[in-house]
């Protein structure tokens, strides 16, 4: 379902609306609050952020709005986890609110070191899709969403075991490949 | 990269953009989760319109966990009770696990609550009569439910269990000025027939306790409301907070006893199909109902949980604590330590126990009897008459082992034979044959058959076993000296294994036997084969008494498969003596593995696979498939028979078909490595027909023979197999895996792994994760099996081809089926 075809069926049934479009953003919210949240929080914090992140969208989502959901949606999440990480630091003690560095948690980071994990990530990805399904979405599952083999299992119908034989060799497949990369890369 | 470490870190500071592409190309949408995810967002969406600001709203969970705070003050009551207004611990859905399970998924329940009621009841086409009924007798269609609703009158709840006569209800309004809390106007809490009140008057800050009459809520009771039929009719069928509600329009003068201050009835009402309870109604202006849309009245179900659903209703335990609080009247609050009759348990199986809770002598002694029937395997050590014992059973191999750790001396039962080994002190025979019928371990007669004769103690614990102790009077016509003294005996109650005997003599107590382990079935540790105890023999160079032939320790079982574990499905033995090896070695084992697709054409199966979890298990997954294969014509067909997975798998000619039997597409793969082996297909790579589950184990650990060990013989689907344990370590951990080899096809046809696993779950009580050690079984078995000429006839390419033309399925070229 498009953006538009959610968006008209809230104008015209709000309650099967708000569900299409949790349904369709679910997953995009839940990465982005995972991945803003994971050091900090626990996985009820993430639902947490999720679930108020969802109440804010819902309640004030312009039907008439031009632009995409996918950019107001992905906004009203990271506002949503930016707070959430700010309220769990200080919860943790290690954190200053008054700090103006805090305000933007990306700008601690290092410009060039960030450029290099994308480019990283944009390679590793590759090589992740080319190990095939399952064992492509095993590992994604594994170390993106955190998940383990009982969650993984339940999600792509493999056993536990199976999950864990196939994620340990996919493993050693994208060490290898990896290695080889990066020896064609310094030979080159 | 080196290492996992690193992945994770790559993956967990990728940007927004790469986040983007994961979360597109790897959905992470897990269903129950985010059904759960959402009903919370209804929730706080449904509390911030009734007044709440954003903040008290994200504060609603935070404020739950900070319940100690509040229990000095009046919100003390709100608290708990708003944990069932709002987010709800206690009263919310998610059956035993409120929030992520981190296990395999947990199943919906239907709302079965044994009551004669299930959703299957619910008709195809509703009818006035069949509505009216539902509604009349709603209490009738479950035994616990937990609703919310957004009323005029603000937020409402009611719950109700009816197992243990405890009904709840408030009503509370959000507070402009305190963005945390919400105030609670009235409060009911019935237990067995009596009720308290917590009453806020009008203008008060504060409530109080009062002595009430149980009251019926109306939600609950709508009595004869719809029993006119011309008053009301049904204007359509809708979807409602995902209820599948009747919808209709009810016109007729009269008072409401739903909703108070109307003296006509004159509304919309969703009825909840399931339950037969409004879901919403909306009240209309009385002179113009069917033109006036704006309802003067509305109610509306932001939430409903039933039966299964429902956690536990405030139990009166709870309640009185906080109770006690506002109790300024001293109202006599001690009907709520009341025990309850069906104390709710989260964890609780429908499953009859195998060990009832009041143990009777009959049921005791039938235990003890034919304890054989308790157990396949039982390993314990034990000291008896200053000297310290090994013995063991398996019932299914029909060994018995006994061994002397102080003499050293070993007695060994396989097949209608009994041995001795002896140590090697002298030059005379160390093995020598021993009548069989006196090597009786667990075998305990008649002595339980005369009930008089002994008592049921209080249960007990021994060795960390559930036992019923036992005191036994001696029996009036045993003259022997040593039987005069009462005996105290310890009974296992799983097997009905005594682990303990002593005996009271002159008022003292004297062991006789006592159990210092005791290990049964899958943690029994292993025994030693007959295998092993001709190699011992072989190997130790002990001298074999004249004339004794060993060969009994070669041969198959006498035993036949009256277990407790899984027993043969009814398929009758279809090999005849002759195809069966006198000896099975590892040798022997690892050559009919490497070669079974040599020793069969056609194969036609079906089997099973179940995955458990012992504390879960709601999240059981059973899988069924059959499997046909033609090694000649080089092809093989896997069919799901199992419901609500309708993929099936078709190979030929090196490439794979996926057919999505729900949607009606396929699609085709090249058959390359591993990339298409799943556990629960098959593959025919070398033309071998094995599972995942045993792949590794036939191409990394048959040839290391150290690794795994032949423990007995047993039969599947008729058929006779090696049985095969073997560990393997993996990421640190070890597990275990036991396998069934048919002897002949060097096929696997059974397979079982019970691995320790740790997941984590959200604990409602503790209001804290809990991390959980548990055991995950897995069962791969062939439940039937017929080879060659037995086989039905089998799909072919061709059929695939037409079956999918014919049916109209979407997907690529699919020419190579015919060549």
């Amino acid at each position: 379902m498009n953006d538009s075809e959610i968006l008209q069926m809230i104008r015209e049934n709000p309650s099967k609306g708000h569900r299409a479009l949790f349904d369709e953003y679910y997953n995009y919210v839940y990465a982005i609050a995972l991945n803003n949240l994971r050091n900090v929080g626990t996985k009820d914090d993430i639902e947490d952020c999720v679930i108020d992140s969802f109440t804010d969208i819902l309640l004030n989502v312009d039907t008439d709005r031009a632009d995409t959901l996918k950019s107001y949606i992905g906004t009203v999440v990271k506002n949503k986890s930016i707070s959430a990480y700010r309220s769990l630091k200080k919860r943790s003690g290690d954190f200053s609110l008054d700090d103006e560095e805090s305000r933007d948690i990306a700008s601690k980071e290092d410009v060039a070191a960030k450029a290099e994990n994308n480019a990283l990530a944009a390679q590793l990805l590759d090589h992740i899709r080319a190990l095939g399904e399952p064992d492509s979405e095993i590992i994604i599952h594994k170390y993106f969403y955190e998940r383990n083999s009982a969650e993984i299992a339940a999600i792509t119908g493999l056993s536990p075991a199976a999950v864990r034989l196939r994620c340990s060799r996919a493993l050693k497949r994208l060490r290898e490949k990896f290695t080889k990369d990066h020896t064609a890369k310094e030979s080159a | 990269m080196d290492n996992e470490k690193e992945i994770t870190e790559i993956l967990h500071n990728a940007d927004d953009k790469t986040i983007e592409n994961i979360t597109e190309e790897f959905p992470g949408y897990d269903k129950k989760d985010a059904d759960r995810i959402y009903r919370e967002v209804e929730k706080r969406m449904a509390l911030r319109n009734s007044g709440e600001s954003a903040d008290s709203v994200s504060g609603v969970e935070r404020y739950k966990k900070n319940i100690v705070r509040r229990i000095a003050t009046i919100a003390a009551c709100i608290a708990f009770v708003a944990a069932g207004t709002g987010t709800v611990y206690m009263l919310s859905k998610s059956g035993p696990s409120k929030s992520s399970s981190s296990i395999a998924a947990v199943t919906e329940n239907p709302s079965d609550n044994g009551n004669g009621y299930s959703k299957s009841d619910i008709p195809e086409e509703i009818t006035q009569e069949w509505l009216y009924e539902r509604n009349k007798n709603c209490l009738s269609n479950f035994t616990r439910c937990s609703i919310f609703l957004k009323s005029s009158n603000g937020i409402e709840y009611y719950g109700i269990d009816q197992e243990n006569g405890i009904k709840l209800s408030t009503v509370s309004t959000g507070s402009e000025d305190s963005h945390d809390q919400m105030d609670i106007k009235h409060l009911s809490y019935t237990y067995q027939n009596k009720c308290v009140e917590y009453i806020v008057p009008s203008g008060a800050e504060g409530g109080v306790l009062i002595e009430s009459e149980p009251k019926d809520f109306p939600i609950f009771n709508y009595g004869d409301l719809l029993a006119d039929l011309s008053s009301w009719s049904i204007v359509g069928r809708e979807n409602y907070i995902d209820r599948d509600c009747a919808v209709i329009q009810v016109t007729q003068p009269g008072e409401s006893p739903f909703f108070s201050g109307t003296d006509v009835l004159n509304f919309e009402v969703y009825i909840d199909l399931e339950t037969g309870l409004f879901l919403k109604a909306s009240v209309f202006n009385n002179e113009s109902p069917a033109t006036d849309t704006s309802a003067e009245y509305t109610l509306e179900a932001t939430s409903i949980y039933v039966d299964d659903d429902v956690t536990e209703i405030q139990n009166p335990k709870d309640f009185k604590l906080l109770a006690e609080q506002f109790n300024e009247n001293n109202i006599d609050l001690s009907f709520l330590d009341v025990p309850l009759k069906h104390p709710f348990d989260s964890t609780s199986t429908k499953e009859e126990p195998a060990i009832p809770d009041n143990i009777t002598k009959d049921w005791l002694s039938d235990r003890c009897k034919n304890n054989t029937k308790n157990f396949d395997k039982c390993y314990m050590e034990y000291s008896e008459s200053g000297q310290h014992w090994i013995k063991a059973v398996d019932n299914k191999s029909g060994i018995i082992y006994r061994k002397s750790i102080e003499s050293d001396v070993i007695d060994y039962a396989y097949n209608g034979k009994r041995i001795s080994i002896w140590p090697k002190h002298s030059d005379e025979p160390q093995v020598i044959e021993n009548p069989v019928e006196n090597l009786k371990l667990f075998d305990y007669g008649d002595r339980f058959d005369d009930l008089s004769l002994w008592d049921i103690m209080p249960n007990t614990q021994y060795i960390d076993r559930k036992c019923a102790a036992i005191r036994c009077l001696p029996r009036p016509d045993d003259n022997a000296d040593d039987n005069k003294d009462i005996m105290v005996q310890y009974i296992d109650l799983e097997t009905g294994i005594i682990v303990a005997s002593f005996t009271i003599e002159n008022g003292t107590t004297l062991p006789i036997m006592e159990t210092t382990s005791f290990h049964v079935n899958d943690s029994a540790a292993e025994i030693p084969t007959p295998q092993d105890i001709k190699k011992l023999i072989a190997d130790g160079g002990y001298i074999v008494e004249e004339g004794l032939d060993l060969s009994f320790l070669d041969g198959v079982p006498n035993v036949t498969a009256e277990t407790p574990a899984e027993k043969a499905t009814g398929a009758e033995t279809t090999q005849s003596d002759s195809d069966l090896p006198a000896e099975i070695d590892k040798d022997y084992i690892v050559n009919i593995l490497n070669n079974s697709h040599n020793n069969f054409n056609k194969l036609y199966a079906k089997t099973n696979v179940t995955q458990s979890t012992p504390k879960h298990p709601q999240s059981d997954i059973v899988l069924h498939h059959t499997i046909q294969v033609d090694w000649n014509k080089n092809y093989l067909y896997e069919i799901s028979n199992t419901e609500h997975l309708d993929l099936d798998t078709f190979v030929y000619n090196n490439k794979l078909i996926h057919i999505d039997k729900e949607d009606k597409v396929y699609e085709v793969y090249e058959e390359t490595d591993e990339a298409l082996i799943d556990l629960f297909k098959t593959t025919i790579t070398d033309h071998r027909f094995t599972s995942i589950h045993f792949r590794d184990f036939l191409e990394e650990t048959i040839a290391n023979k150290d690794t795994w060990s032949i423990t007995g013989r047993d039969t599947v689907c008729g058929r006779e197999c090696a049985v095969i344990r073997y560990k393997e370590i993996h990421d640190e951990e070890e597990y275990t895996y036991t396998a069934h080899i048919d002897i002949v096809t060097g096929l696997l046809l059974k397979y079982t792994e019970h691995t320790p696993i740790k997941y984590s779950f959200y604990d409602d009580k503790k209001q804290c994760e809990e991390e959980v050690s548990d055991i995950q079984n897995i069962t791969f078995e062939v439940t039937e099996l017929k080879y060659d000429d037995d086989t039905p006839n089998l799909t072919t390419p061709a059929d695939i081809h037409k079956y999918l033309i014919d049916n109209n399925y979407k997907g690529e070229d699919l020419s190579f089926l015919d060549e």
